[in-house]
């Protein structure tokens, strides 16, 4: 399909005002905790304060004297009740027990969730779980990866063996030939990307009703990946998935971690089924950032980068150890995941990663906005810049020479991923321009010796988007997922009015209003006259198993399915128009809320008159017709992917590749180490642009949440295995105070693979957290230490520019 | 987060150190109550630490790991829903001509949500509900015998 498809682009591609705002500014949203219950009762978790121990002892008995008690679910009735959730990854690690309290008689990582309790409302729940005492037997704990993979290493699931997830080497191309022939090696011992997360708005709100008549759980909740998750829910409780429904309506962001929701979910569905009212849990901020998902923590080891005289990047090889915390809940897919660009933006030809998912007792990890691949591209990028520095190239230049050229679109990888179109050096030239580069570099020298020192980084990242799950086999062969598909439902009402119904789930995304965009195009109406359903509804025919809202899709999906939904619509309404008004459905137009026949505009039938008609009064149908309009058109899209080649790792696996080039210029304060950003441009390339508004917001949220991470988020732990950042007092989120005016410009780069040439985007959060490492380093300079750290506050900028880290560094040819 | 203090009493250093096996003399110590000895020989007790957010209850463990008439180590474990306080208490007594002065060192660890907002105020609490305790089980010594 084509952007003709689209009979016209009036909408597509035009910014239109969100259609959702409307009740969203208005304070008229119904977010998780707003939905009004009758005789709901609220849950609270009673959560381990250790990282490691053994329980010795429940004792509720001084709750059930208090007002307001209405019961409890101890993890002895979940053992009886549940079987562990499923795991991804291949034996021996598949003998990890997950549950929705603390599994085999420990917990294993500070938050975990060890008694769930109710009371009659949330205050009263508070009180009872005060007074709930479990006496802990302490174990030994390990909170650092490198630590977790020694033998000794205290080990957080006994029945595993080891802390080892996951174990696996990518090889692709001859590193090892290039790295004896290259004119030049970079070795680095060891860089690491730290913990943080998404900090969506809203924590989660799981509502769970119980309906003992029908044996069927209703659940309420923003849920990211609905049907995965009524699997993993079903399995657990041992109950039918279609006896679970899971409706989402407005949502407060996601980003990727909500993704876990199943597992609080479940002891609310055994607690609303145990007590026989409907039950709700309200996540506190302390109890998202506990458990509500971390992104990936990975250190990198023996890095090595080959590189030619000439300036040309022959590739690189590392050993990497990904700490995915105490329970692998979408893990080890981060393992693979960080595949879809194995290249980054540069044309590699050599790629080795010894790759292991490691078990720590800490919270566990979720995919988190640009998941397992930021970490990856953070790497190649700190190795682009510590290349070029120690080398002696120009780093516009170097990157310039090594990107992708966009006559070398569609790109073969290393692996056998396709990048599907882009254009890099136009997006560098703009994103350079943005910051006045030339003017930067002037401001840089007129501060040498003023006790301020300016940096100019350049952060190069991609968002691929539109999974091929196929990759899903990639860490275990036995896994039965492959391709991708949305599904999508359009329909004409009594009416005339058309709804859209989308499985995919918005949480801030802007679904209704880019739906509505492409759907009144091709029905020749307005986005105004268009509903499009809020939210999501597992039991609306709308979904199919991948359906949600993750992995960059929408735009490619979730739009294909609408798209194809809409032209069995419009064929529909093609059949009933002609029969009525004596022509072919091909001489049918729809134009204005009109069916009429092309250059005859006297003979026209409103969609109202369409709509009577079919609902109304079929027997004016011929009988062929009747039989079968139903004005009702459910289509899916299928990503046109194969299985991977699992003995070599190679196959496509993702069928975009939105890029983001950011360029930042920044101030150090030698004394402080304080940073200040003074000017941040950032160029989005996500193909045909079908609402630029809601792309610049996406890209300003990104980069937002980029900027926030390399500076002040920081998930770190203590050696008692404790969580230092578990609120927004330690956690700090950058606000608009913290943050320069963002400049924005954009590359359209269509694709050539997807329904309007559109990508997904709003995963471009990797691009900040290398711009800036990159431009501390350029303000350090040659003289002080090498930004090995994805996070760099204040302290350790302080400890940059007095070395350091030099002797980690080396240049061996 | 470490601790220390300092007061002198008149109780004996051989008395001083049988204070925490002894739930007789701690049940006189107005913070704790429901004090008993549990089945490992163990003190347990509520403790009802005074906050500026007002009176939090803990359930606590008081083990004592060694005991003589120069020096205490005992081991507090206090909880209260998901909040968690560990301290290692080191303590020592020094005879005077007139009475025993007594020092102690506290190691305080605090976990789950003590570990987090809590850990701005935790620093005045323990020690005041480090030093309260002894000190007024020290007094008490005195009245019981």
């Amino acid at each position: 399909m084509t952007m003709q498809d689209t009979a016209t682009s009036t909408w597509t591609g035009k910014t239109v005002p969100r259609k959702e705002d409307d009740r969203l500014l208005k304070a008229q949203g119904e977010f998780g905790d707003d939905t009004p219950i009758a005789h709901l009762g609220h849950v609270v978790f009673v959560r381990s304060p250790y990282a490691h121990a053994r329980i010795l002892d429940i004792d509720v008995s001084a709750a059930e004297s208090l007002p307001g008690y209405l019961g409890c679910l101890l993890p002895d009735e979940v053992d009886v009740l549940t079987d562990g959730f499923m795991e991804l990854q291949p034996a021996p690690a598949d003998a990890e027990v997950d549950k929705c309290l603390a599994a085999g008689g420990k917990v294993r990582f500070v938050g975990e969730p060890v008694v769930a309790v109710a009371g009659t409302s949330r205050q009263a729940a508070r009180d009872v779980a005060a007074t709930v005492v479990v006496d802990y037997e302490p174990l030994p704990h390990v909170v650092d990866a490198r630590r977790a993979v020694e033998p000794e290493a205290p080990q957080v699931h006994d029945e595993i063996g080891s802390n080892v997830a996951w174990d696996g080497v990518y090889d692709w191309g001859d590193i090892d030939a290039a790295l004896k022939s290259a004119d030049h090696v970079i070795e680095v011992d060891e860089l690491h990307f730290h913990r943080f997360s998404s900090t969506p708005l809203e924590c989660s709100v799981v509502t769970v009703s119980y309906d003992a008549g029908i044996d069927t759980f209703n659940l309420i909740g923003g849920c990211a990946m609905p049907q995965i998750t009524t699997l993993m829910m079903a399995a657990a409780m041992r109950h039918p998935a279609e006896k679970i429904r899971i409706v989402s309506k407005d949502f407060g962001g996601s980003f990727g971690v909500k993704i876990g929701m199943y597992v609080p979910a479940t002891a609310v569905a055994l607690l609303s089924r145990k007590l026989g009212r409907p039950m709700r849990w309200t996540e506190t901020r302390t109890e998202h950032h506990w458990m509500g998902g971390h992104g990936n923590e990975r250190w990198f080891h023996n890095v090595k980068m080959a590189v030619t005289s000439e300036g040309r990047v022959l590739g690189l090889s590392y050993d990497a150890l990904d700490d995915v915390g105490a329970y692998t809940r979408y893990e080890p897919l981060g393992a693979v995941i960080w595949t879809q660009v194995a290249n980054a933006c540069y044309q590699l030809q050599h790629l080795k990663v010894h790759y292991r998912s490691i078990y720590t007792n800490k919270g566990p990890v979720h995919p988190n906005r640009g998941y397992s691949r930021l970490q990856h591209m953070w790497l190649v990028e700190r190795m682009m810049d510590i290349a070029a520095h120690r080398l002696g190239f120009d780093p516009v230049q170097f990157r310039l020479q090594n990107y992708v050229q966009p006559e070398q679109y569609p790109y073969e990888t290393v692996n056998g991923c396709v990048y599907d179109s882009g254009n890099l050096p136009l997006s560098l030239e703009k994103a350079l321009d943005l910051i006045e580069y030339d003017d930067a570099r002037r401001l840089q020298r007129e501060s040498a010796g003023t006790g301020k020192r300016i940096g100019i980084g350049i952060g190069s990242t991609l968002d691929s988007g539109t999974n091929n799950f196929g990759q899903a086999r990639l860490i275990n062969q036995f896994l039965p997922f492959s391709g991708n598909t949305e599904g999508g439902l359009v329909r004409m009402g009594v009416d005339g009015s058309v709804y859209t119904v989308t499985g995919g789930v918005a949480f801030g995304q802007g679904h209704e209003t880019t739906v509505a965009q492409v759907v009144a195009d091709m029905l020749g109406l307005t986005p105004d006259e268009i509903i499009t359903h809020r939210g999501s509804d597992s039991a609306l025919s709308a979904q199919t198993g991948f359906s949600g809202s993750y992995a960059s899709q929408f735009a490619v999906t979730g739009i294909g399915a609408i798209l194809n939904a809409t032209r069995k619509l419009v064929r529909e309404i093609q059949l009933v128009a002609a029969s009525i008004l004596g022509a072919t459905p091909e001489e049918i137009v729809l134009e204005g809320g009109h069916a009429l026949v092309l250059g005859d505009p006297e003979r026209a039938l409103p969609f109202a008159a369409v709509a009577g008609i079919v609902h109304f009064s079929p027997a004016d149908l011929p009988a062929e017709v009747a039989d079968e309009v139903g004005l009702v058109g459910r289509a899916v899209y299928r990503a046109p992917f194969e299985i991977p080649d699992l003995e070599r790792k190679r196959g496509n696996l993702t069928l975009t590749y939105a890029s983001q080039i950011h360029a930042c210029v920044l101030e150090i304060d030698e004394e402080t180490g304080e940073v200040k950003i003074l000017r941040y441009g950032m160029v989005d390339d996500c193909g045909t642009p079908i609402n630029p508004m809601i792309i610049q917001g996406q890209v300003h949220g990104a980069t937002v949440h980029g900027i926030s991470a390399a500076l002040f988020e920081h998930f770190a732990y203590d050696d008692d295995g404790q969580l230092l950042a578990a609120n927004f007092y330690d956690y700090h989120a950058a606000t608009a105070l913290d943050l320069p005016s963002l400049r924005y410009d954009s590359v359209v780069s269509p694709s050539p693979f997807t329904p309007i040439g559109a990508k997904g985007m709003g995963e471009g959060g990797g691009a900040p957290l290398h711009a800036i490492a990159a431009a501390i380093q350029d303000a350090v300079g040659g003289d002080g230490g090498v930004v090995l750290e994805s996070f760099n506050p204040p302290e350790r900028i302080l400890g940059l520019l007095n070395g350091g880290t030099e002797s980690t560094v080396r240049v061996l040819r | 987060m470490k601790l220390s203090g300092t007061f002198t009493t008149q109780a004996s250093p051989a008395q001083l150190a049988r204070l925490s096996t002894e739930p007789r003399q701690l049940e006189q110590v107005t913070s704790l109550r429901d004090v008993a000895v549990d089945a490992h020989g163990h003190i347990r007790a509520i403790f009802t630490a005074a906050t500026p957010l007002g009176a939090i209850p803990l359930t606590t463990t008081i083990a004592t790991d060694r005991a003589d008439e120069s020096s205490s180590r005992v081991l507090v474990r206090g909880t209260r829903g998901q909040h968690r306080v560990d301290v290692t208490l080191e303590i020592s007594y020094q005879p005077t001509a007139t009475a025993t002065q007594v020092s102690w060192h506290a190691d305080v660890r605090l976990g789950g949500t003590g570990a987090s907002v809590a850990q701005r105020v935790a620093h005045d609490i323990a020690r005041n509900a480090i030093d309260g305790v002894l000190q007024q089980a020290a007094g008490q010594h005195l009245t019981l015998t």
